[in-house]
């Protein structure tokens, strides 16, 4: 199975309005579990100032916005489970 | 070490400050401050609704915090009507800006939590036992509709019936911030609102990292910072060791230092320049004083402790003052004219500044961080500057028993020999500071050298942190 692409936006508008929690729980996620996933940091994706509302993560490529620690811990879950 | 939970409180400040230091810089600031409460708490249908005029209604209060205003002066006042106060308010001149408090409830926005009462919860099985009515030595538990309540007006809060429940049915409601209160600082008004008891409050910020309503704010000067900067004027910045990983992990301290200068500061400077400067003095003034009692100076929260509650040991603290005030007075011999402000973790730190008058401005990381932001810094894409050359110790400042570790390092250096008949000591967080006062005080305990730090884990747990602390703790060891 192809792993599933997380890029973590840790920009400083991210950071401010909380990517550093999802990193967060990214870490404390089990290895077999992280072994699933393809999950890297990112610069600004440069979409934070007028087009979307931080943080952002993308999914795959996609984007998405206003992500909660509680979002964050659901999009895992639904990727895993699929 | 607190953990940091990223909760509404926090993300809803961050984004107030964000979006007040974008419309100051888009040159709309007078404008937009009347429409900042609905812009950052939308409008929502249904349910939510009514909630959303309270968040705005307190919205509007954390506006004239983020501004700096003292909350006394202003309570009464509308946003239009600050709106034409501004400019004296970003030129610092402003009779309505606080140079008081560092910390204060907003009366309005205190929930008056019903603190220290007994409630019997949905866990309850309406045993046939019952243990909680007989014990109750006061009759207060009845029966109503088949189930167990408390009749608050008897109920004398002695827990006897939380004990006797096997079900862990009944549970003791407590205030957040008097929990936190490390040193019983908080009182209840007649209201039943909170309110700081200003004679014995230290500004550790406990309260302010704790209550779930956000009713506890501390005014914030980043707006004036901000306003000197983009007028040209000369702006020095200063920044604490625990600024190690604010920017998570991947940010270096060399970047957060080019970060400091691209943002438009004139140069920024490591406290722990003053750090060890400190650390190496008080090694000093140990090894000639070696049956001394010295109590640390660099947590402003501890000192002013001492000095407040125990007032006959205060000649017992660190003759050196803290790196934050050595690292300026550094600065100052070769750049008087400048301004300087000091990036930390810390609310207490604004008070020790306002005592000494200098440095000029205290800024949190939270501040900083919604001002690059705002500008968009971009610290992770940064080359990053040279640091000056610091120790390893004087990084540890930013963590419990950092203090300490580094003046027994001087100790050693300066001695050139193994110290081993020093007797050390160290609070971790407030309340462990008031019970290693009060054995010292009567005569219990006495250590050569008492590291104070109000905050739970040093200053990596301060109230204006971005990131969890036990982040900072991993980079911080490997500084």
């Amino acid at each position: 199975m192809s792993k599933s692409k997380i890029e973590i936006c840790v920009g400083t508008t991210c950071h401010v309005m909380g990517a550093h929690a999802l990193s967060e729980i990214y870490d404390e996620l089990s290895e077999d579990i992280k072994d699933k996933f393809d999950c890297k940091y990112s610069l600004c994706f440069g979409d934070c100032h007028e087009k979307a509302k931080p943080p952002l993560i993308k999914v795959n490529g996609e984007l998405v916005q206003n992500v909660t620690p509680d979002m964050f811990r659901e999009i895992i879950e639904k990727i895993v489970k699929e | 070490m607190r953990k940091l939970v990223l909760n509404k409180v926090i993300t809803g400040r961050r984004r107030l400050y964000l979006e007040l230091a974008k419309s100051y810089l888009d040159g709309n600031l007078k404008d937009e401050i009347p429409k900042l409460p609905s812009k950052l708490i939308p409008e929502e249908h249904g349910e939510g609704r009514i909630r959303v005029f309270y968040e705005r209604e307190i919205m509007k209060e954390k506006i004239k915090y983020a501004l700096g205003l003292n909350h006394f002066k202003v309570k009464n006042m509308e946003l239009y009507e600050i709106k034409d106060e501004i400019d004296t308010i970003l030129e610092g001149s402003s009779d309505l800006i606080d140079r008081e408090k560092e910390i204060d409830i907003i009366d309005k926005v205190c929930n008056e939590c019903p603190g220290g009462r007994y409630y019997v919860t949905d866990l309850c099985r309406n045993c046939v036992a019952r243990s909680c009515m007989s014990t109750c030595p006061k009759n207060a538990i009845k029966l109503e509709n088949g189930k167990v309540v408390i009749d608050q007006n008897i109920c004398i809060k002695c827990g006897m019936c939380e004990k006797a429940c096997p079900y862990h049915a009944i549970t003791k409601l407590g205030t957040p911030c008097e929990l936190a209160c490390g040193i019983n600082a908080l009182n209840r008004t007649e209201s039943g609102t909170m309110s700081v008891n200003q004679e014995k409050c230290v500004s550790c910020g406990s309260c302010y990292i704790e209550c779930p309503f956000g009713a506890i704010e501390t005014p914030s000067q980043m707006i004036q910072v901000l306003h000197k900067i983009q007028k040209g004027e000369k702006v020095i910045a200063i920044f604490a060791p625990a600024a190690i990983a604010q920017f998570g992990r991947m940010v270096t301290m060399n970047q957060f230092k080019e970060s400091l200068i691209q943002f438009g500061f004139h140069s920024a400077v490591e406290v722990t320049k003053g750090a060890d400067k400190v650390a190496e003095l008080e090694a000093e003034h140990l090894l000639k004083h070696k049956d001394d009692l010295m109590f640390t100076s660099c947590c402003p929260s501890f000192v002013a402790h001492i000095k407040k509650t125990y007032g006959e040991l205060s000649d017992r603290i660190s003759p050196v003052s803290s790196p934050m005030i050595e690292t300026v007075k550094m600065i100052k011999e070769t750049d008087s004219d400048a301004l300087i402000v000091f990036v930390g973790p810390c609310i207490s730190k604004k008070k020790e500044a306002r005592e000494n008058s200098y440095p000029d401005y205290v800024l949190t990381f939270e501040e900083i961080a919604s001002l690059f932001a705002a500008k968009k810094i971009e610290p992770g894409e940064m080359k990053g500057m040279e640091l000056a050359d610091s120790t390893s110790e004087a990084w540890n400042f930013a963590s419990s028993g950092g203090v300490t570790g580094a003046v027994v390092y001087y100790m050693k250096k300066i001695a050139n020999e193994e110290i081993s008949d020093i007797r050390t000591e160290i609070a971790n967080g407030l309340k462990e500071c008031e019970l290693k006062l009060k054995d010292i005080k009567n005569g219990k305990s006495c250590p050569n050298v008492l590291e104070g730090m109000a905050c739970f884990g040093g200053c990596i747990s301060g109230p204006g942190v971005m990131v969890d602390p036990k982040i900072a703790n991993m980079a911080l060891k490997k500084m």
